[in-house]
């Protein structure tokens, strides 16, 4: 799959990756670090110093499912397996026209709430995920930051 | 037969559940009747034999199991004399007693049986124990498993909402809050907390215990009344044995009629509050979803803040 993020600042195109075909684009929000993510599941990580952390995935869209299949799965598996509480839910607009779902979770974790948003966009080949969480106090500090970037997804 | 025996017996006959009986082979004096003595009916059935001695049988009129009783209460007394002698002796009631408790526990019928043969004299009263007894009579709890966000605030803002209810704090930790609530307004309850947050799962149950608290109710009369009559013949007790004899019937007495209004405190308690538990915890860690299927992807389960956040 190929992947380009934008910074802010450079808005130049990383590591285009190859190989089932799918690419998508999204802008780094301010103040956040991308991390190396070759070894790992994640197509794009980005951590702020404070702990809040943006991932994006694209996974084969295979067997096919509508959005809202997907949006069923999701969900099911993190609220029952995982505990988290469905907060609200969300239609979203990827940048490229694309439209999505976003599920705004919430978790204590030792005591300590934390906030969790997956969005979801899925296309004929590829299953979009953007997932974005941290602590409370610091997810709500970069909300406006989380939200513009999930905005700027474009999927191509 | 010696008066004091006759009354024994009866005593004895309205104590035994499950169809105590007394079988007697020497006519009685007086001969078949119905005996109905305080709020308690024993009834009597007499049957003259071809040797002109008869067969009288005394079987407890009110008793069923309904979920509650002992081997203490659940008895079954069989005594089969030669007759009454004209001056049976000082020992007899003790004799009697002390044959008939081991029998008492072996000859239990079953409590659906025991329900069967129930044949209360009189209904209960309007109301016991604070409890109106002319409906049904139902416990309410409700489960609820919510997710594990903002506990404390969470648990905060459900006991600010459910105390204008009326409701009472039972248990509160980290991962739980127990309330109990009037039973006149527990779906007001259970309609707030399903707002109160990410409701995972609910579980609400009824329980009809009617046919058990009214049971409890009888028997505890009866146990009563049985238990002033075996005072009244403690007082005209002459012999020594037949006292001690009737003062442990009277402790075995007091304890059964203690465990009656214990376990009809507890029910009147259940019936008039009913229970709502609140669960702030994941219904399951395991792979496997609740429903006992795993989607085939992968993927899924990766999902979350612990693998996200973890940046190592």
């Amino acid at each position: 799959m190929k992947h380009a993020v934008i910074t802010p600042t450079l808005l130049v195109l990383t590591a285009l990756w190859a190989g089932c075909g799918s690419s998508f684009a999204m802008s780094a929000p301010e103040g956040f670090v991308e991390l190396d993510e070759e070894y790992s599941n994640y197509d794009a990580r980005f951590t702020s110093a404070d702990g809040v952390v943006i991932s994006v995935r694209s996974i084969e869209h295979d067997p096919k499912g509508d959005l809202d299949f997907w949006v069923e799965a999701i969900q099911s598996r993190i609220r029952m397996n995982g505990g988290y509480a469905l907060l609200e839910t969300e239609d979203v607009r990827a940048a490229s026209g694309q439209s999505g779902k976003q599920l705004r979770f919430g978790r204590d974790q030792n005591g300590t709430p934390f906030k969790y948003w997956v969005t979801i966009f899925v296309t004929d080949a590829h299953i979009h995920i953007v997932e974005a969480g941290g602590r409370t106090e610091q997810f709500d500090a970069a909300q406006g930051r989380v939200e513009n970037a999930i905005a700027s997804l474009s999927i191509h | 037969m010696k008066p004091e025996k006759w009354l024994l017996a009866l005593a004895l006959g309205a104590l035994g559940c499950g169809g105590s009986s007394y079988a007697y082979e020497s006519p009685p004096s007086p001969p078949a009747e119905q005996y109905a003595r305080g709020t308690t009916t024993a009834s009597a059935e007499y049957a003259p034999s071809a040797g002109g001695e008869a067969d009288y049988e005394v079987m407890a009129a009110e008793d069923s199991g309904g979920g509650f009783g002992g081997d203490d209460w659940d008895s079954d007394y069989n005594f089969e004399s030669e007759g009454e002698p004209a001056g049976a002796s000082a020992g007899a009631m003790s004799d009697m007693l002390e044959e008939a408790r081991p029998q008492m526990a072996n000859n239990m019928p079953p409590p659906q049986q025991q329900a069967q043969q129930a044949q209360p004299e009189a209904e209960p009263a309007e109301s016991t124990d604070g409890v109106d007894l002319s409906g049904p009579l139902l416990i309410y709890t409700a489960r609820f498993h919510l997710g594990v966000y903002e506990v404390t605030q969470t648990q905060d803002a459900i006991l600010e909402q459910l105390g204008e209810l009326d409701v009472i704090l039972a248990r509160r930790s980290d991962t739980e809050l127990v309330v109990r609530v009037p039973a006149a307004r527990f779906q007001q309850a259970v309609d707030q907390v399903e707002g109160a947050g990410d409701v995972l799962h609910r579980e609400v149950n009824a329980q009809d215990v009617g046919e058990e608290f009214r049971d409890i109710a009888i028997r505890l009369r009866n146990a009563e009344v049985m238990r002033e009559r075996l005072e009244r013949l403690l007082q005209r007790a002459d012999a020594v044995e037949d006292a001690l004899a009737i003062e442990r019937e009277l402790q075995r007495l007091t304890d059964i009629i203690e465990r009656f209004k214990g376990r009809q405190r507890y029910l009147s308690d259940q019936i008039r509050f009913s229970t709502i538990t609140i669960v702030f915890q994941a219904l399951s860690t395991e792979p496997t979803g609740p429903d006992g299927f795993t989607l085939p992807f992968d993927w899924l389960g990766e999902l979350g803040l612990s693998n996200l956040m973890r940046l190592r």
